[in-house]
Order: C-alpha cells, then sequence, then structure tokens
C-alpha cells in the first residue's frame, strides 16, 4: 500500500464516503418498501459494487470481500429472489457501517476482522433465514452509534461491526459515552477534504444528485459544496463589483459628483448582495443533522424494545453550516434521552392507556427570526419530584430554594452541570454527563434551550437558535463617546422619554434605577456605570479604577450603605437627566427577563459582521464579540444576558420579585414578607404588605373627582374609591406638590379601594419581626425598621374602617359564619393578630395557640373547631409535625387543615400534603385567606 | 527556560516602556505603528486598552506598563503599538517608544535578575547587553497569559 497513488486513494476514498453517505437512508428505505423497488436496490447494489472494485484495485482485501458478499445480498433482493427482512437490513446495516469505517481507516481496514459479517450474509445467501440472533447483533450496532461521533477505530475483533458513521457526523465533540475503543487510533489517512468547493455535483449516481447541501458535510469540517448556481450568482456579482469599481475610480478621477452618487449607490446594492449570496453558501438544510436520525432511533428503539414513531419535521430549513455542525452531538444526546428515558416500553404504555407506538418528533422551523428544533416524544415525561430529590441530593440546592421552585423551574434543573437523571448508567443516554453538556454545546452557537415536560404524556425540548452567527442585525447605540451594538433579537422596543417625564418615569428604587413602563418596572441599568466608560478610559494613569467602581456597584446592590449610594447614583442619573434632552432608553430581554438600558444616542440599526474578541476577554460575558463601524471604528456587541449578570439584576419574572431579588439568598426564611414603601407626605413613610396590592397606579391631581364626601377617580371604566391617609393615621395632608399622585389598588370583599401616596419608595423583603407594640394603634399594625429608618405598617382594612365603618362592614358582608370556630397556630405574634383580625372580620370565631404543642392542645378542648390554619415554622413543634399528630387521630380525619406560609412552593406543597395538610395559603392575603375559611371550614358534626 | 531560546544571533527590535527598555526578537514582532484610535472596552483585566481595528481584525491592545504594574509616565506622541501574534491571535502591545533595532550574538545574553527596574521577572526571558546599557527581553508568553493576574 505504501507505494499507492496517494492521490487516487484520495479520489476513492472521497467518492466511496459520497456513495456511502447515502446508503443508510437507502437501506431504511428498503426495510420500509412495500414489494421491489427496483430504483433503490439498484443504487445500493451499484454503491457497494464501486467500492468492491475501488477496494480491489488497492489490494483491500477485506473491504473487497465484506462489500462483495453484501453485493451478493443485494443481487438477490435485486432479483427478487429475496424477501427484504428486519435482519437482512439490520446486517446490511451493520455491514455498511464497518465498510464506512474502514473506508475512514483504509490502511486498517484489513485488519478488521469481518468473518462474523461474511457468515451472516452466507446463511442469508444460503436461505438459511437466520433467526434474530445471528444477526451481528443490532444492539451492539446501537451501542457502537456512540463511537461514530468519535471517529473510532476498530475495536477487538470480537465487536466487529464498528459503526462508523457515514461521514454524515458533525464534529467530535461527544462526552464518552461509548465504551472505549480497546485499540488506539491507527493512523489512518483521513481523507483531507475536498479542495475544489466548485466542484460540481458529479457523476451520474443518484446520490450525487441529491441535495448538494446533504453530500457537503460528507467531505468534512473544513470545506462545503456550494451549488454552481450559486457560485454564477458569485461570480456574476464580482464581475458587476469590478464594473462598478471602474465607474468609482473614473468619476472620483474625473471629480464628476453626477456620477459618483450612482456609483455609490450601485456598490452599496451590490455589496448587499454580495453579501447575501456569500451568506447562503454558509446555509445548509438541518435535514443534514435530522436524517441520521433515522437510524440512531430505528436502532435503540430495537435495542430498548421500545416502538417508536419518529416524525421529522421541516428538514429543510437552513442553519449556517457551523450551527448545524454544531447541533449534531445535543440533538443526538437529547433524542438518546427521549427514546431511553422518555418513551416507555409497549407494555408500559398499554398499562397507561397509550398507543403501544412512542411518538418522537424533530420539528424545526422559523420563529422571530431565529431557528426553533423541537424534540419532542409523548413519552413518560419528567417527574419533577424526583428531579428535585436528585438535586438536593447532589447538593445543587437546599431543600428550601426547591420549596420555592415552581415545577417548571424544578425541570430546568437537569440543564445544571453534573445533573443526571439516569437512575443507572445506560449504554444509550450517558453517565452523567448530561443535559449541561447539551446546554453548554448549544450556547457555544448562541443556542439556548428549553425544557417543557408533563408528567406522564410527554417532555419537549425548544432548542432556540439564531440563523447564522456571523452577521446579526443589531441596533447600534452610543454611551458617551462609545458605540455598542445590541443584537436585534435581544432588542424588545426602545423607549423615548422626554425631559418632563423624567422624574415619573424613572425611579430610584432602594439605589436601583427603575423605569416606569405600562404598569411595569423595570431595572434601568447604566453601562457607563458597569463599563467605566468615561472615567475610566480617558484617564490613562488609573490603574484599578475599573475594580473600584465594581466595589461600589456591589455596594449598592448589598444596600450597605443606602445614602451614599443613592446620592451616588442620583447625582449621576441626574446629571444626565437635567439636560433639556430626553433620554433614550433600550428595552431588552435576556431570556424572559427584561431590562432598559439608557443610551445617550440611538444610531441606526444596521446588519453587523461579528469579529471574534481575544483571549482577554474571555472572562467577560458582557460582550459577545465586536463590529467594525462604517468609519472603522469598533463598536463591541453587548451581550445582554451578561450585562444583566453583571448589573446583578434578578432574573425572576416579576417586577416587584426583581427588586425583592437583590436579597434573595436570605429570603428562604420562612417568616419574611414583601413589604411595599409609600410616602405619605415628607418625613413620613408607610409600609404596606405587598401581597394584598392589586395594582399601583399614577394620576394626575387633575384627574380626582368627588363622589359624595369621598375622593374617587375614574378608573378602568369605573369608579375607584379612593383614601387617604390624612385623618385617618396621618395629621398632614397627603404630598401632591408634583400633582401626581400613586394608588395602591388593594380589594375589600369584591370591591377594589385605592390608598392614596405621593410617592412609591421602594419594595423590600422584610425578614425581621414587626414590632406590634410600640406603633400600634387603630389603622397601624405594628412597626419595622428598614434601611435604618421607621416604617409604620399600615392595617389597610383597619384604615378603611377608620375611613368609614359601615361602609367596610358592607363590603366585608354580614357574620354569617358565626358558627365556624378557626384555630390559627402562628408563633409570629404580629401574623398571628393580623391573620385573626382578618378571618374575624369575615365572621369567624378565632381561637389562637403560639406553637404546634399549644394547638393540639386547644384543639383537644375546643371540640367546636372547625378548621385549622398552621403555620409551618415554628417553636417545640413545627406545622407539618402537629399535621400529622391531628391527622393520626381519627376524630380529625376530615379536619380541614390549611398551612398559611409567606411562601409556598411545589415542593413544599407536596411535603404539606403529604402530612396530611389541604391546601397552602399566602400569609396576609385576606382575600384567599376568608375565601379558603369560607370554602372549607364546615360545621363539625359533634358525636353525642 | 530562558537564554536558551536565544542560542542564535538575533536582530532585536528595543522598545520602551516606562524606564525599562525591552527587546523583542524581530522574528516575534508582526508590525509597529502608531497608536490607532483605541475603542475603550471593560475587561476582567486592567491592563487591557481595549480594542483597535486593524484591516478588519479585531486586536486586543495591552498597556505593558499596566500590565507590568509601572508608573505611567509617557508622551502620547511617541506611544506606538507592537503587533504581535500568539496562538492564533494578534495582540497589539502599547510600548511608550521605539528606540532601535540592534543585532545580538547569543553571548550576549544572560539570566534575568528577580526585578527588572520594578516589574517582576516573569515578564522577562533573559537580558541582553546593549553596549552600555540592559535590554530586557520580553517573554511573551507570560506577559500575554491570561491566568496569571
Amino acid at each position: 500500500m505504501d507505494d499507492m497513488d496517494e492521490e487516487v486513494l484520495q479520489l476513492f476514498v472521497e467518492e466511496s464516503r459520497e456513495h456511502l453517505a447515502g446508503i443508510e437512508d437507502d437501506l431504511l428505505a428498503m426495510e420500509a418498501m412495500d414489494g421491489l423497488d427496483e430504483d433503490l436496490v439498484n443504487r445500493v447494489f451499484r454503491t457497494l459494487h464501486t467500492i468492491k472494485g475501488g477496494a480491489g484495485f488497492f489490494d483491500l482485501i477485506n473491504l473487497q470481500n465484506l462489500a462483495h458478499s453484501m453485493e451478493n445480498i443485494l443481487d438477490l433482493i435485486r432479483k427478487d429472489e429475496l424477501q427484504t427482512t428486519k435482519m437482512i437490513v439490520s446486517s446490511l446495516l451493520a455491514g455498511a457501517d464497518t465498510v464506512a469505517s474502514m473506508v475512514d481507516n483504509l490502511e486498517a481496514s484489513n485488519d478488521y476482522d469481518i468473518s462474523e459479517h461474511l457468515s451472516v450474509f452466507d446463511g442469508v445467501l444460503k436461505g438459511d433465514v437466520a433467526p434474530e440472533a445471528t444477526v451481528v447483533a443490532p444492539s451492539e450496532a446501537t451501542e457502537v452509534n456512540e463511537a461514530e461521533e468519535q471517529e473510532a477505530p476498530p475495536e477487538e475483533p470480537a465487536d466487529t461491526e464498528q459503526v462508523v458513521a457515514e461521514g454524515v457526523a458533525p464534529v467530535a465533540e461527544q462526552e464518552p459515552t461509548a465504551p472505549e475503543p480497546a485499540k488506539s487510533t491507527p493512523a489512518a489517512p483521513v481523507a483531507p477534504v475536498t479542495k475544489a468547493v466548485a466542484e460540481t455535483p458529479k457523476s451520474a449516481t443518484p446520490d450525487a444528485k441529491a441535495t448538494p447541501a446533504k453530500t457537503a458535510t460528507t467531505t468534512g469540517d473544513q470545506s462545503i459544496r456550494v451549488h454552481l448556481s450559486l457560485l454564477d450568482r458569485l461570480m456574476e456579482l464580482a464581475g458587476e463589483l469590478v464594473l462598478t469599481r471602474n465607474s468609482l475610480i473614473q468619476s472620483v478621477e474625473t471629480g464628476d459628483p453626477a456620477l459618483l452618487q450612482p456609483a455609490a449607490k450601485k456598490v452599496d446594492a451590490i455589496t448587499s448582495q454580495l453579501q447575501r449570496a456569500i451568506m447562503s453558501t454558509r446555509m445548509q438544510t438541518i435535514d443534514i443533522v435530522f436524517s441520521k436520525f433515522r437510524r440512531i432511533v430505528r436502532d435503540l428503539s430495537g435495542q430498548l424494545g421500545k416502538q417508536i414513531n419518529l416524525e421529522i419535521l421541516g428538514e429543510d430549513v437552513e442553519l449556517d453550516k457551523t450551527i448545524i455542525e454544531a447541533l449534531g452531538d445535543p440533538l443526538t444526546h437529547l433524542v438518546r434521552n427521549s427514546i431511553d428515558h422518555g418513551l416507555e416500553t409497549p407494555a408500559q404504555r398499554k398499562a397507561a392507556g397509550k398507543p403501544p407506538f412512542g411518538q418522537l418528533r424533530l420539528h424545526a422551523f422559523h420563529e422571530a427570526g431565529q431557528v426553533v428544533i423541537e424534540v419532542s416524544d409523548n413519552g413518560a415525561g419528567i417527574d419533577p419530584k424526583r428531579i428535585a430529590s436528585k438535586a438536593i441530593e447532589k447538593g445543587m440546592v437546599s431543600e428550601e430554594e426547591i420549596a420555592r421552585m415552581n415545577e417548571k423551574d424544578i425541570v430546568r434543573l437537569i440543564f445544571q452541570p453534573g445533573f443526571s437523571t439516569a437512575e443507572e448508567v445506560t449504554d444509550i443516554s450517558g453517565r452523567g454527563v448530561g443535559m449541561d453538556v447539551v446546554r453548554q454545546n448549544l450556547a457555544k452557537v448562541g443556542g439556548v434551550a428549553d425544557i417543557e415536560s408533563v408528567l406522564g404524556s410527554g417532555t419537549t425540548i425548544r432548542v432556540k437558535l439564531p440563523l447564522t452567527l456571523a452577521i446579526i442585525p443589531s441596533v447600534l447605540v452610543g454611551i458617551s463617546t462609545e458605540n455598542f451594538a445590541i443584537p436585534q433579537v435581544n432588542v424588545v422596543e426602545m423607549v423615548g422619554i422626554a425631559p418632563d417625564e423624567i422624574k415619573t418615569r424613572i425611579q430610584h428604587v432602594g439605589g436601583v434605577a427603575m423605569l416606569r413602563l405600562r404598569g411595569d418596572l423595570l431595572p434601568l441599568i447604566e453601562l457607563s456605570d458597569f463599563f467605566g466608560i468615561t472615567q475610566t478610559y480617558n484617564d490613562v494613569d488609573t490603574g484599578s479604577v475599573r475594580e473600584e467602581r465594581r466595589d461600589r456597584l456591589a455596594d449598592r446592590r448589598e444596600n450597605e450603605d443606602p445614602d451614599e449610594t443613592t446620592n451616588n447614583l442620583r447625582g449621576g442619573v441626574e446629571r444626565r437627566e437635567s439636560a433639556d434632552s430626553s433620554v433614550n432608553i433600550v428595552i431588552v430581554a435576556a431570556g424572559a427577563f427584561k431590562y432598559g438600558i439608557r443610551v445617550d444616542e440611538l444610531h441606526e440599526s444596521a446588519e453587523i459582521v461579528v469579529k471574534p474578541l481575544g483571549m482577554h476577554f474571555r472572562g467577560s460575558n458582557e460582550f459577545s464579540g465586536a463590529t467594525i463601524l462604517g468609519d472603522g471604528t469598533v463598536a463591541l456587541i453587548l451581550d445582554v444576558d451578561g450585562v444583566r449578570r453583571l448589573s446583578g439584576a434578578s432574573e425572576s419574572q416579576q417586577t416587584e420579585s426583581d427588586m425583592r431579588g437583590r436579597d434573595s439568598e436570605e429570603a428562604h426564611d420562612v417568616d419574611s414578607c414583601s413589604i411595599l414603601i409609600i410616602q405619605h407626605a415628607e418625613d413620613e413613610v408607610y409600609a404596606v404588605p405587598l401581597q394584598l396590592v392589586a395594582r399601583i397606579e399614577r394620576f394626575s391631581t387633575s384627574d380626582l373627582q368627588d363622589v359624595g364626601d369621598r375622593k374617587a377617580i375614574s378608573y378602568r371604566g369605573g369608579i375607584l374609591p379612593l383614601i387617604s391617609l390624612e385623618g385617618i393615621v396621618s395629621s398632614q395632608p397627603l404630598d401632591v406638590s408634583t400633582n401626581e399622585f400613586y394608588v395602591i389598588v388593594y380589594t375589600v370583599g369584591n370591591e377594589e379601594i385605592g390608598l392614596m401616596a405621593s410617592d412609591i419608595r421602594d419594595i423590600v423583603d422584610y425578614k425581621d419581626t414587626i414590632d406590634n407594640r410600640t406603633h400600634k394603634r387603630a389603622g397601624i399594625a405594628g412597626s419595622m425598621i428598614v434601611n435604618g429608618e421607621i416604617l409604620q405598617f399600615l392595617d389597610l382594612y383597619g384604615i378603611l374602617e377608620l375611613d368609614d365603618p359601615e361602609w367596610t362592614e358592607h363590603l366585608i358582608g354580614s357574620n354569617e359564619e358565626s358558627n365556624h370556630t378557626v384555630l390559627l397556630v402562628e408563633d409570629s405574634p404580629f401574623f398571628q393578630s393580623q391573620m385573626k383580625k382578618e378571618i374575624e372580620a369575615a365572621g369567624f370565631i378565632v381561637l389562637t395557640a403560639d406553637d404546634g404543642l399549644l394547638g393540639l392542645e386547644v384543639l383537644r378542648t375546643h371540640p367546636e373547631i372547625t378548621m385549622v390554619l398552621t403555620d409551618i415554622e415554628m417553636p417545640n413543634m413545627d406545622g407539618l409535625e402537629m399535621a400529622r399528630a391531628i391527622r393520626a387521630k381519627p376524630e380529625y380525619k376530615d379536619l380541614p387543615l390549611v398551612a398559611v406560609t409567606s411562601l409556598a412552593g411545589a415542593a413544599a406543597e407536596q411535603k404539606g400534603a403529604a402530612a396530611g395538610i389541604d391546601e397552602y395559603q399566602i400569609k396576609l392575603d385576606r382575600e384567599q385567606l376568608v375565601d379558603v375559611c369560607r370554602r372549607l371550614s364546615k360545621p363539625r358534626i359533634v358525636s353525642a | 527556560m530562558s537564554e536558551t531560546l536565544f542560542l542564535e544571533d538575533t536582530e532585536i527590535i528595543v522598545f520602551r516602556v516606562g524606564d525599562i527598555t525591552i527587546g523583542l526578537p524581530i522574528t516575534e514582532v508582526r508590525e509597529i505603528f502608531k497608536s490607532p484610535q483605541i475603542t475603550p472596552v471593560h475587561t476582567a483585566y486592567s491592563y487591557v486598552n481595549g480594542v483597535i481595528n486593524l484591516r478588519g481584525s479585531i486586536v486586543t491592545i495591552i498597556d505593558l506598563s499596566k500590565r507590568m504594574s509601572l508608573p505611567i509616565n509617557r508622551n502620547v506622541k511617541a506611544v506606538h503599538i507592537v503587533l504581535v501574534e500568539i496562538g492564533e491571535e494578534l495582540i497589539g502591545l502599547l510600548v511608550d517608544g521605539i528606540e532601535d533595532s540592534v543585532f545580538a550574538s547569543s553571548d550576549d545574553f544572560f539570566p534575568v535578575p528577580a526585578t527588572v527596574n520594578g516589574a517582576d521577572s516573569n515578564y522577562f526571558r533573559a537580558l541582553f547587553r546593549r553596549k552600555e546599557d540592559l535590554v530586557a527581553m520580553l517573554d511573551l508568553e507570560n506577559t500575554l497569559d491570561t491566568e496569571a493576574a
């Protein structure tokens, strides 16, 4: 072989690969064919025949023999003398895999042990319709499937059916799921990629006539095959460009402006066409990736004894070659997961009342300028409980964290590093390197994965991908002296705020600027604060300025010194905002999280060419690259997710929680509560439990109306009655110096009431005890200290009662429930008295106990109790323990038991349910509380 | 590891960073040019001055004075960029002035002391005696290493 003409050999390898690329699909089609499809069989026959011929020429005896014996089988099939069976197709597939592997390792091909293949084929030839077992085991074939990504060399002779993909397999970065090959890679003459891009789809074989994109990857990673017509188009455009250049030069030389303009326009037009054409050379159909799953699904389902119907949709969706190549591994992983864990065996499916055939669907489609790929199955789905316990067991999250998460978020934990749901390592879906690798691999090409799973009915994984990596439509913005590009996909909208609106639209809540946008409060990020744009870089002499600024930001986030930092920010923003000009804000979305970036200038939208940044940027997540602008200067491309992380803004979706998220580390304290801090007048600040607040609205004083002796406002097509703290708990009038005021809307009974406030100061998670003695009086439930300031905690029902007792009674309704007695077990005196009052207001008799032990005692001595409301976290005996103790007694087995907590979550609820708790309610949510009492409390039939 | 790299006679580009005279073999220098407009960039490394557009590529600019924690005392007009290649990447070194190109024989190199005019010896591979003064031969890999602080 040493004397072999290298070039001819390469040609043989390339041609063989090209032929082999289609053989798998053809064989699978043969399995499905109804009657004899002569063309199909001929095609496979020719492929093997060509390889056989070439192999003979190069003295590749093994390859020649194998191809020959396969050819014999096909010959019989072609002559309709042999019926294609699943078994025959399986052995042909296994044989084709080995052939492909040999082609990739030509030098070692004679070391392959093909005797098993040959004996199987011989058996078939002799009409010995071999039982399934003698097929060169498909199970092993699939196992080795995993090796295909690794381009594994031949293994021990026993496992001859070494499968190396037909070259379709894209980039190799597969986690080591495959059995380690026993031998190290022989120095295989891996065929270099085809050089000529221009190479026309040659040869008359039907394979080569298939879509050019499909065959393209078979040649390897670094080259791409392009349709001749596209190349012609490029030539044409290049020619046009040359002509235009000539006329441009001419017009510049003659200095004739009349000629210059059209020439420039033409250059512009041609350049964009050229760009598009060149881009399209990079585009390939996703079919390249999808098609290999037919085989994988077939083999795996056979191995696992599952019946799976693979549905492929949108295989003609095009993506950038780089992305296509990066997709192979993650998608393979997802598909394997679905087959291994998702879809059940026919027996299991039958037991679950599903059709025996499991459905696996690969669906690619365009959505909002991106490509979405869905891998969905109608299998067993993912049990969030199992995920949760696994995550806790692995120390990835605490039980408290799980308790606060909803099921969807719990399922998403599988994307976390080191998480693998497989109870046991299986050959199919890996050993511990699971979905996080999928996520990371996708992230490398700008993809985002999300999962949705319904226990019992299936799992869908959605992968969102950019169309291309090279050029992205972006919005160019100027901040200070610098330009940045924000990818269009991240831009939600652009908001301009007029100078006179700035004060009301942009607020500083606890040192964080917030933008008020159609009822939402969005965090507002000052990039110059993070990047130290003007401050840091104009002065070359300051070494560690950036570091210092960061520290300050951290301070601000932690609220350690609110006064100083707030002033800093205010100073900064006001300086910027004091100008007559309006403020421009780009609202961006990082996943589901939205925030605003304040910019000085909004430039045009542009298609920017992404240039990579150097190694010194690897640690910085805030930029995804750079681009060169028309004037030759550089603009950095913002990674809005990275910026968000840098800014420390919370990821949670709700706007209130955005603000609360700042001190979320401690938020699992069960007795924490979110409070809204409102200002009534200068120096008069009150706290309101946020859970009671339905909405916050802003009105102008001119909107105020008088309805009877009450202030009101037209609102949402009705009249919203307003109450002011003046004369109730405050002696000062409402500060309306800005001619505007806020209305905190809350509900009493079925009516909405608006509490007027002059300003909204903050929303905080308050964890300390609320002092319900010092400042307690009518309308004030207690007091608390937030950031060194004493706040009075408003009793929203109390103030209403003070304002208009009759009306309140009317709203709350009659006391018809007086025969119901509710036991309230709660250790916090504040919450205890608050809830007691609320439930009593609804007409119940309320007994209280300070912990579980006392609760049991009260319950024992008061048989008239019709339901129990209990806190969970309590000293001596907690709520769950008490619940179990109550349920242990037969006379209480139907007693309604409701847990009241500050933070409920799926996991907590499950634990509660196990202990016998019927429902979970949020503390201080009066409506819910009263509702649950009315619903569940039943007069007990006291046995005589 | 160092002096062995200069077994052969070498032509050296000599430039100034702060008070230190630094040299690089001419084979390691891709280009020298006057500092164009640098786009400041925020990175994890305070010594990264920013990026420039070099004929369509984005090149990171490292301020050698900052890198070596030297006091900065520069004449803006003398500032140059020395373009080097490390790995696959082009990186621009911001230097305070270009001095000379000299021819050095392998005998002229000797080991680096613990510090060189206040800069850590890690940044250098060898010293080179140029008539009366000494030129510190820059160790590109250590200097551009993003692992070390």
